[in-house]
């Protein structure tokens, strides 16, 4: 048994120390916005947030979020700083397939609440953990400072 | 039935690797859960709270095995040189979970952290417990503590508490070198990389002290201070002439091979490039 905050709210999971957390999210809670594209810790469509923190929960063992924050992309979607990244997203073409933009959008929302006001370097290193197949990434790299302008005093 | 332990303390978690020495350490677990490692049994070290700090003791430097790369890269006792080889580990979520002593642990030839540890003549603290419940405490050379590719001399019971920079004030005084050629900027393991430290005296041309390393090269770490010391005390063409016989000795010592990250001589040319440009440099005092 391991349990710990999910979106908010205190689980309990019957899952052992050992399983992936992404396993655990997307089976056990059925919170399929994580995804799996590698499954080695190399592609960032998995990541969600831990204590605040990205995290690729394809290589997150469950036992190591014991007691600590857990936000997936599920309950990231409630909040008002994910409206906004969605909008410039999707002003931006930054979404194509989709399959990477949980992710990147963690990814996002990691850079942006240490650093709010990033500059084009720090965007690139805050998502060089995550690949895209679609957008060649510029766009995301727009959709990204636009949420840091339009989004002023949100992070 | 796999066994999983959750220790809370460091007394906890020493008292279970002396009850069940079986049990794979876990950190962060980059490395153990991508490939896989089978264990009997394993124990989660992250909520450990007492190897999660890094401070000073006497003259040296203890950095804790549990601190994650991006808290160690807010500490402002490390090295640069160090500094410099955990920036470009892997990617900000691999940083954000992995640890100094699991890249150690893992005992990789291609571990980034491990040329910059080998110039700073770098120790492992190794705690376990007695018996009778007391803890007893051995220092290890990182380069002899390392044995061979993911072989480690570490004792039944034994766990890892901290990364020791022995000096460590004489270490950030000095200049540093360090480079890692990977396929891509992010996440890239290394095709090979390159470690150098070099100390000159206040208004001395000559190098006093002089350290290099080369990762990906061989079976562990190459170092070789018999060739450091033939270029100390020297300087302007002596120095030069020295330089270049270091260059054509370690073009006979370094003995890569070829994977499916790179050849053999890509990695050799290219380190023995990458070295003298580090002499030249370190001779020059423009580093
Ligand atoms: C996508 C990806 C990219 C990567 N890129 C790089 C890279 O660029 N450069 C690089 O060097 N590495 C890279 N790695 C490897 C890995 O992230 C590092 O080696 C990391 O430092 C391992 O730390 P960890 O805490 O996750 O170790 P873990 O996986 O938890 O443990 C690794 C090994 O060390 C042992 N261990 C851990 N802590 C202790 C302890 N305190 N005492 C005794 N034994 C212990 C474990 O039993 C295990 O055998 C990458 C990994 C991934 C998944
Ligand atoms: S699926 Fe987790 S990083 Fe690729
Ligand atoms: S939009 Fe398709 S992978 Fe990024």
């Amino acid at each position: 048994m391991v349990s710990f905050i999910l979106n908010g709210e205190k689980v309990q999971s019957s899952g052992s120390g050992q399983e992936r957390l992404l396993d655990v999210l997307r089976k056990e809670f059925s919170l399929t916005g994580p995804k799996e594209g590698c499954g080695e810790g190399e592609c960032g469509a998995c990541a969600v947030l831990v204590d605040g923190r990205l995290m690729n929960s394809c290589i997150t063992p469950l036992a190591n979020v014991e007691g600590r924050e857990v936000m997936t992309i599920e309950g990231y979607s409630k909040t008002e700083r994910y409206k906004v990244l969605e909008r410039c997203f999707a002003e931006e073409g930054a979404v194509q397939c989709g399959f990477c933009t949980p992710g990147m959008t963690m990814a996002a929302e990691s850079l942006l609440s240490s650093n709010p006001e990033p500059d084009d370097g720090e965007i690139r290193l805050a998502i060089s953990g995550n690949l895209c197949r679609c957008t060649g990434y510029n766009m995301i790299i727009n959709a990204i400072r636009k949420a840091s302008k339009e989004g002023k005093g949100l992070w | 039935m796999v066994r999983t332990y959750f220790p809370k303390t460091l007394s906890e978690a020493l008292k279970i690797l002396r009850d069940d020495p079986a049990a794979m350490p876990v950190a962060g677990g980059t490395d153990v859960m991508v490939a896989k490692k089978p264990a009997e049994a394993f124990i989660y070290i992250s909520s450990v709270p007492e190897i999660k700090e890094t401070c000073m003791k006497g003259q040296d430097l203890f950095i804790g095995a549990g601190e994650v790369y991006r808290d160690l890269l807010e500490e402002p006792d490390i090295p640069e040189l160090l500094k410099a080889a955990m920036k470009e580990v892997a990617s900000p979520a691999i940083r954000n979970a992995g640890t100094l002593a699991g890249n150690i642990c893992n005992a990789s030839p291609a571990g980034d952290t491990l040329p910059p540890l080998y110039c700073m003549d770098a120790e492992v603290l190794l705690s376990h417990m007695e018996a009778d419940g007391s803890v007893k405490e051995r220092r290890a050379r990182v380069c002899e503590f390392i044995t061979g590719i993911r072989k480690l001399d570490i004792r039944p019971g034994e766990l890892v508490t901290a990364v020791i920079i022995p000096g460590v004030r004489e270490i950030r005084g000095m200049k540093m070198y360090y480079e890692k050629v990977g396929a891509r900027k992010s996440e890239a393991i290394s095709k090979l990389s390159f470690a150098g430290l070099c100390k000159r005296e206040e208004g001395d041309s000559a190098v006093a002290d002089i350290r290099f390393a080369f990762g990906s090269v061989g079976i562990t770490v190459v170092r070789r201070p018999e060739e450091e010391q033939k270029l100390k005390g020297l300087s302007g063409d002596a120095y030069r002439e020295a330089a270049d016989s270091v260059v054509k000795d370690l073009s006979e010592i370094l003995k890569p091979i070829d994977d499916q990250r790179s050849t053999a001589k890509y990695r050799k040319q290219v380190s023995l490039n990458i070295l003298s440009d580090f002499l030249g440099k370190a001779g020059e005092g423009s580093l």
